[in-house]
């Protein structure tokens, strides 16, 4: 019997501070200052003309840039979104994971060899998490241009019309894991091999009061798998396994959801507040004075500020999150240190965690989308299915390769913990199903959704006179595009929220490939010294294949055409009226592939 | 004992410590906080006791806010919830008495706290609140400036008082109806007449009238106006952009001498409004699905589990029999 334990911390600090580098809470540099957004855009009442700014008003130009008003009322240099003074959002974050972990292997005898494990996971999580706004407040000018609003500051109304401002939010949030497992791989008669083995889990999410927010007990996670080697010689196997995972939930969701976000809105007319002005935008200035403040959404209870923010309700039958994977394969030995296989991989979600809302953003609970209170939602989807076809030289006689070429499908309406289509990374709480209406459109070709994925690499190494040592190798990469897919802004959730046509029937993005080499020089100074000097240069030959677009094809409000096709955009309309305009950078590239790189190196072995 | 088996010791008996912490944490989630949906609602009132005046039902709109008192730490109090309930119609005449510059006496809303921090039975209970009770002044009336083009005169309004007495006021709080659908007793005092109510309140209140709209005609050239490229072509006429990109406007109801003429709307089931507008209940606008192909874009807002209709008499989505969280 083997008994074998470990633990381990895990520490990391990151912060996202302002342009000058200040701190959140310094009360220093730009950090101090609101930031604000001019935007209007309305059309005049009388003139019908959008009264948009000019860059003029913003930057100094030269007497002759032509930029003003035209005869006719028309910003020659109109802007359309323009951002003024400190950074907006800044947050200090403080990480910490303790992991112990407790194994005690046990080999045996009983129809065949046995290995038996059995072991204790125990896991804390600690996320301690300082945020806030430049200035304690950010600005938006209204589109009509008559007033900004606070449209981010944290603080709350302790009765009607009374608001209670917050600096900032400093939540320390955690959660406990425990976990246990048995298995067991038993030989038998040297013939097949079949594990078996279960885990259970459960995890406990604390809010910032301290209270037990969100209980995920009860995950089993049942393992299977077996082995048949049909040659008798080890020179072949088939093989098969089945496991459920569940995913250990990040604490982002009890940073945000489970301790509550206290939020107040106020408006100040254009004609009291001047944002550029620094002393209107300092505490009690005219841009923040509760006197004059105005509800932005019109409430007759509190007139001058709207707020919100109270913890989010858990479905009492809730299911903690968990996909299963079926791997099937096959290899076999062609020749020495040398094989060739199959592989085929099946992975699927059983249960996501989300947050929803089924009176369109009036209130919100966290459920399991099709299931429980939240069953009149559809069922989140990631599925994943692959095949595989690979050949594997291991190295020996100086020299290594591997081959493989997979094919693969990444399909469903639900993205995971991360939204890349508007790049929200709020695990659990993202805005996939929000709200019934934003569902539509959602199943398709999820991002990551490679068809093709083509691998080769190669490795030699040669030795060289006086105990000199040259290893190469060399690797390339051939993958098809990830789809694309039309969006559109969502009439109440905003830009890109609207699968306009069914989820990744945009154009394929292209190929990407990429070579790597990889060269080493050695010298031996003993049997157990060496100094390598190395070099990697990745992508060799420095290709620039576009690897993303710019997928907003309109900026208006648009329904969604359920199942639509390509030819029903042109008569797409927007719900304010008319047609929707197309964003002239709709499918124009927005990254490509890394440059050619380089990376120097020396490794010394003793 | 070594020093290895020492720390051996120490840690399997940390490791057991907290397995047993966690063993014995409750597998159940937390019940959610008492609250009240933010915002505007829909009262129904069932008359009591009172004169024929207070009227066997009504309908009225109200404004609740949900409050917090401040922690140790200076974040809010999630755990103890106050609630104000205002009548939009106190609210009215309060207003319009301050865009005279007249200031109204006393308190426009009531207020109390939750006498729990979760729901019990699913339900939030209000003790007791502070009563609204407002005395808005006189608005003297405003004869005509001939000098201008505008017409400046205002009839007036005579001091009128309110009180707003509320007991018996419980939330239904659940994980899927949060604080959506309230009930209480009410006692309404306008000026000498008092009527005592049972209301039933569902949060949010929305208007469910809607417009009927005709294609636009050129008066000169007879021909419909296009919007598609220019949807605010539309705004200069006083109509809209319609899903078939010509311009619309109301159905006109009026008749000659400006009283409405209801013959004009019969044709669409619907009734002309105070606007001389043709204007009829629309269920579906208490419909909390989406149904974006027939020009829906989003539900109503309005908590799915209340079966709603759109009363005919005050425009309002109501609650289409009593709540199956009331019942």
């Amino acid at each position: 019997m083997l008994t074998a334990m470990t633990v381990g911390w895990h520490h990391q600090t990151l912060g996202r501070r302002a342009a000058d580098g200040s701190k959140l809470g310094s009360g220093e540099g730009l950090s101090a200052v609101p930031s604000v957004e001019y935007r209007r855009n309305r059309p005049d009442d009388t003139t019908g003309i959008p009264n948009y700014h000019g860059i003029q008003e913003f930057e100094n130009l030269p007497a002759n840039s032509g930029c003003g008003l035209s005869s006719s009322g028309w910003q020659t240099c109109p802007v359309t979104d323009y951002y003024t003074g400190g950074s907006g959002y800044l947050e200090e974050i403080t990480m910490d994971r303790y992991q112990g972990r407790s194994v005690v292997t046990y080999l045996f005898e009983g129809l065949g060899h046995h290995v038996a494990k059995a072991g204790v996971d125990l896991e804390m999580m600690r996320y301690q998490h300082l945020r806030g706004y430049s200035g304690g407040v950010a600005l938006t000018e209204s589109s009509s241009g008559r007033s900004f609003v606070d449209v981010r500051q944290y603080g709350y109304m302790s009765k009607p019309d009374t608001p209670v401002f917050l600096d900032s939010l400093d939540y320390t949030t955690k959660s406990y894991t425990l976990g246990a497992f048995v298995q067991d791989s038993w030989n038998v008669m040297d013939k097949v091999t079949v594990n078996v083995g279960i885990r259970y889990d459960s995890q406990f999410l604390y809010g910032a009061d301290g209270d037990l927010s969100l209980a995920l007990p009860n995950e089993w996670s049942p393992r299977a798998g077996v082995i048949y080697d049909p040659t008798q010689e080890g020179r072949s196997k088939i093989y098969a396994n089945y496991a459920r995972f569940y995913e250990n939930v990040p604490l982002d969701i009890m940073d945000r959801a489970g301790s509550g976000e206290p939020a107040i809105y106020g408006a100040h007319l254009a004609t009291d507040c001047n944002p550029r002005n620094p002393a209107d935008v300092a505490p009690g200035g005219a841009c923040r004075n509760p006197s004059t403040s105005f509800n932005p959404y019109g409430g007759t209870l509190d007139r001058g500020y709207y707020s919100s923010g109270g913890t989010t309700p858990i479905d009492p039958d809730l299911k903690p999150p968990s996909s299963d994977e079926i791997v099937v394969g096959a290899e076999y030995d062609v020749m020495k240190n040398a094989r060739v296989g199959a592989f085929y991989i099946k992975r699927w979600t059983n249960y996501a965690i989300e947050d929803m809302s089924r009176d369109e953003a009036q209130t919100y609970f966290i459920g399991n989308p099709g299931y429980g209170i939240a069953s009149d939602f559809p069922e989140a989807k990631r599925n994943y299915d692959a095949i595989t076809l690979f050949f594997q030289k291991n190295l020996s006689d100086t020299w290594m390769a591997q081959a493989s070429y997979t094919l693969a499908w990444l399909r469903g309406n639900y993205a995971g913990l991360y939204r890349p289509e508007t790049l929200q990374l709020d695990p659990n709480i993202n805005s996939d199903f929000d709200l019934k209406s934003l569902t539509v459109n959602r199943d398709g070709r999820l991002p990551g959704d490679r068809r093709h994925d083509i691998k080769l690499f190669v490795a030699k190494d040669f030795t060289l006179p006086a105990s000199m040592l040259l290893n190469t190798g060399s690797s390339l990469r051939a993958r098809s595009g990830e789809p694309t897919s039309y969006l559109g802004s969502h009439i109440l959730y905003g830009g890109d929220e609207v699968f306009i046509l069914p989820r990744g029937d945009g154009d394929e993005l292209p190929w990407v490939y990429s070579i790597d080499a990889h060269l080493a020089y050695g010298v031996k100074f003993s049997q157990h010294q060496q100094t390598f000097f190395t070099i990697d240069v990745f992508n060799l030959f420095n290709f620039q294949e576009v690897t993303g677009v710019d997928e907003t094809y309109t900026y208006d409000d648009v329904n969604p055409i359920v199942n639509g096709t390509r030819g029903q955009l042109a008569s797409l309309q927007s719900i304010e009226g008319g047609l929707a305009v197309k964003n002239p950078n709709y499918g124009k590239p927005t990254s490509y592939q890394a440059p050619r790189q380089f990376r120097f190196g020396i490794r010394t072995t003793f | 004992m070594t020093e290895s088996k020492k720390w051996k010791g120490a840690a399997l008996l940390a490791v057991a410590g907290l397995g047993l912490g966690l063993a014995t944490t409750g597998c159940d989630q937390p019940a959610p906080n008492c609250t009240a949906g933010r915002g505007t609602w829909t009262m129904v009132y069932t008359l009591v006791s009172g004169p024929a005046e207070c009227g066997d039902t009504t309908v009225d709109t109200y404004g609740i806010g949900v409050y917090n008192q401040a922690n140790a730490d200076g974040y809010p109090d999630l755990k103890h919830s106050y609630v104000a309930i205002q009548a939009d119609l106190l609210t009215y005449y309060a207003d319009n008495a301050a865009s005279w510059g007249l200031e109204e006496t006393g308190q426009r809303y009531a207020f109390g706290g939750f006498a729990q921090e979760e729901p019990e039975g699913d339900f939030c209970t209000i003790p007791t609140m502070t009563p609204a009770k407002l005395d808005v002044p006189e608005v003297p009336a405003v004869e005509d400036d001939p000098a201008t083009e505008e017409d400046e005169s205002y009839p007036g309004d005579p001091a009128i008082s309110f009180e707003y007495a509320w007991s018996n006021v419980s939330f239904y709080v659940s994980a899927a109806s949060a604080g959506t659908v309230m009930k209480g007793d009410v006692r309404v005092t306008i000026d000498s007449m008092t009527c005592d109510y049972s209301a039933v309140g569902v949060y949010y209140s929305v208007y469910c009238g809607s417009t009927i709209l005709e294609d636009y005609t050129d008066p000169d050239s007879g021909d419909t106006v296009g919007c598609g490229e220019d949807p605010t072509v539309c705004d200069k006429i006083g109509g809209v952009c319609g899903r078939n990109l010509v311009c619309q406007v109301a159905v006109y109801c009026g008749n000659e001498d400006g009283t409405p003429n209801d013959a004009v709307c019969e044709p669409f089931g619907a009734i002309c409004n105070g606007d001389l507008a043709c204007e009829k209940a629309d269920q579906k606008l208490c419909d909390p699905e989406p149904d974006p192909d027939n020009g829906y874009p989003y539900g109503s807002g309005i908590d799915p589990t209340v079966p709603m209709k759109c009363d005919q008499a005050t425009m309002m989505c109501v609650p289409n029999g009593t709540p199956p969280q009331l019942r």
